[in-house]
């Protein structure tokens, strides 16, 4: 069975001058249908940097290296436009920090909107309605109404709500969420991965917290440096970690949480 | 003995309501937890516990009377909370001079456990666990009795806020310090200190020792906050 998403050998550098920084180094990784893969690793270790070259979202001087194999098809040589038709319709991202990552002039309703208008082509009442449906979806109440507020009418966790609904929209086949949760407050986390879980989409989840990655993914990559360091299933990767840098992850999270 | 009595304290802003009838107290050489989401008005008490604002009502009451040197903070932030343009030996040395004590930078630098070679560094070249070390320097330079730590490890990473946590106890010792943490992690809160006490709204919902709240939580509230940690499964 061909892989939903496979990382051939994946590495992204950013070259200044005469010096280049391997920020993403010889990454082999494998998304089958109806995962939950996780990512864990510290800040810097490149995480973002990988969720971003799987949506060519790297700038110059940012240059990806490898293979982004999509159901088999190098997504490093497809055009700017299929690409941004795939963005969103079959790869879609939740970032971290949902107050930055809406657009705090328009209204939310208008900024799901888009996503129909754009990849759909729908009118701007066709648009509205799906709208109103998939904030209903995302558990927003009175989506007619709270369609017209702006971003700062809503707290952190309805605007990660909001993002969610943008990436979930057009039902795309691998969500790619960078750190999701880690804005929001504890009881507001649990309620976002709850959302996540009931979505059932095949899922890059992204995240710093060993312990949550453990408890909702069925796979997960331990990331430092660039360089994916171990992999395994979460009993694996917690009882028996290869790595010790995987073995300070989780004893650093056992120490504090005992 | 209680260090600071917080004596049914409330604190408007205009209209707002931040600190409804909040009342406990801190026992001398204890280490007091405070634990609240975003908004809950944790710092606003700290800011009342340091003097930087004032109770709208009730009152705060110091033994031994309140005096700036003793109660210092360290702050959330390590990245803000470093002037990017003085150097570590400077930051260091900018209490001392405010209070004229004589104190080692190389000392105070050992205290958190780094060397001297930071003295002439500025913070873009530390991490973010090292400026924190910086922060907690700063505030202990000056041998304070009380120690305000407002989300001291919050912005830093698992493994990195293991090692924080193990200094800040560590310097507890040395200097025999009070602590109030203040944190909305309450694992964090956990390991480090004696007693909690849960915020909500601007309001106590739940106090006392950490074992009994962990153990029997009374309020739903606290019973939410602690079902909401995530646990790491499969722990042998």
């Amino acid at each position: 069975m061909t892989p939903l998403l496979e990382l051939k050998k994946l590495s992204v550098h950013y070259q200044n001058n005469d010096v280049i920084k391997k920020a993403v180094e010889n990454i082999d990784l494998v998304i089958n249908e109806g995962e939950i893969v996780g990512l864990v690793g510290e800040s810097g270790c490149g995480k973002s940097t990988l969720a971003l070259s799987i949506m060519r979202l790297i700038d110059m001087p940012g240059k990806v290296y490898g293979e982004i194999l999509w159901n088999g098809n190098n997504l490093l040589n497809l055009s700017d436009q299929n690409m941004q038709r795939l963005r969103g319709e079959d790869i879609a991202m939740v970032f971290q920090d949902p107050f930055s990552s809406l657009n705090p002039v328009f209204r939310v309703g208008e900024q799901i909107a888009e996503v129909f208008r754009m990849h759909k082509g729908l009118s701007r009442k066709e648009a509205m309605k799906k709208t109103v449906e998939i904030l209903g979806l995302v558990h927003i109440k009175d989506p007619q109404d709270r369609a017209k507020d702006y971003p700062h009418q809503f707290s952190g966790g309805m605007k990660q709500r909001v993002a969610v609904a943008m990436a979930y929209a057009l039902s795309p086949k691998l969500l790619i969420a960078d750190e999701p949760t880690t804005a929001l407050d504890v009881t507001t986390q649990k309620a976002i991965l709850e959302l996540l879980k009931e979505l059932k989409t095949t899922m890059l989840f992204i995240s710093h917290n060993i312990a949550l990655v453990a408890g909702l993914c069925s796979r997960i990559y331990i990331m430092q440096s660039g360089r994916i360091m171990e992999q395994g299933n979460p009993q694996e990767i917690v009882n028996s970690p290869k790595d010790p840098y995987t073995a300070k992850l989780v004893s650093s999270y056992r120490e504090i949480s005992a | 003995m209680s260090l600071v009595e917080i004596n049914f304290v409330s604190k408007y802003f205009g209209h707002i309501k931040a600190l409804d009838d909040v009342n406990f107290s801190i026992e001398a050489g204890g280490s007091f937890g405070l634990v609240g989401e975003s908004g809950s008005g944790k710092t606003t008490l700290a800011r009342l516990i340091l003097k930087l604002l004032k109770p709208s009502e009730g009152e705060i009451v110091y033994d031994g009377g309140f005096s700036r040197k003793d109660y210092q903070i360290v702050f959330q932030n390590p990245y803000t909370s470093l002037n990017p343009r003085m150097k570590i030996s400077d930051i260091l040395r900018e209490p001392l001079k405010i209070h004229k004590i004589k104190a080692d930078i190389r000392q105070i630098l050992s205290d958190v456990e780094l060397d001297e070679s930071y003295i002439n560094k500025y913070p873009h070249e530390l991490s973010g666990g090292e400026r924190q070390r910086i922060g907690i320097a700063r505030a202990i330079s000056i041998q304070p009795k009380f120690l305000v730590l407002d989300e001291p490890v919050s912005s830093l990473d698992m493994t990195i806020q293991a090692d924080i946590l193990k200094l800040i106890k560590k310097i507890k010792q040395k200097f025999g310090l009070t602590l109030l943490l203040i944190a909305h992690d309450l694992s964090v809160v956990k390991y480090m200190c004696e007693s909690i006490a849960v915020m909500k709204s601007g309001m106590i919902v739940e106090k006392g020792k950490t074992e009994e709240i962990f153990l029997s939580p009374q309020h739903s509230y606290t019973k939410l906050l602690l079902g909401s940690i995530p646990k790491l499964p499969y722990q042998v």
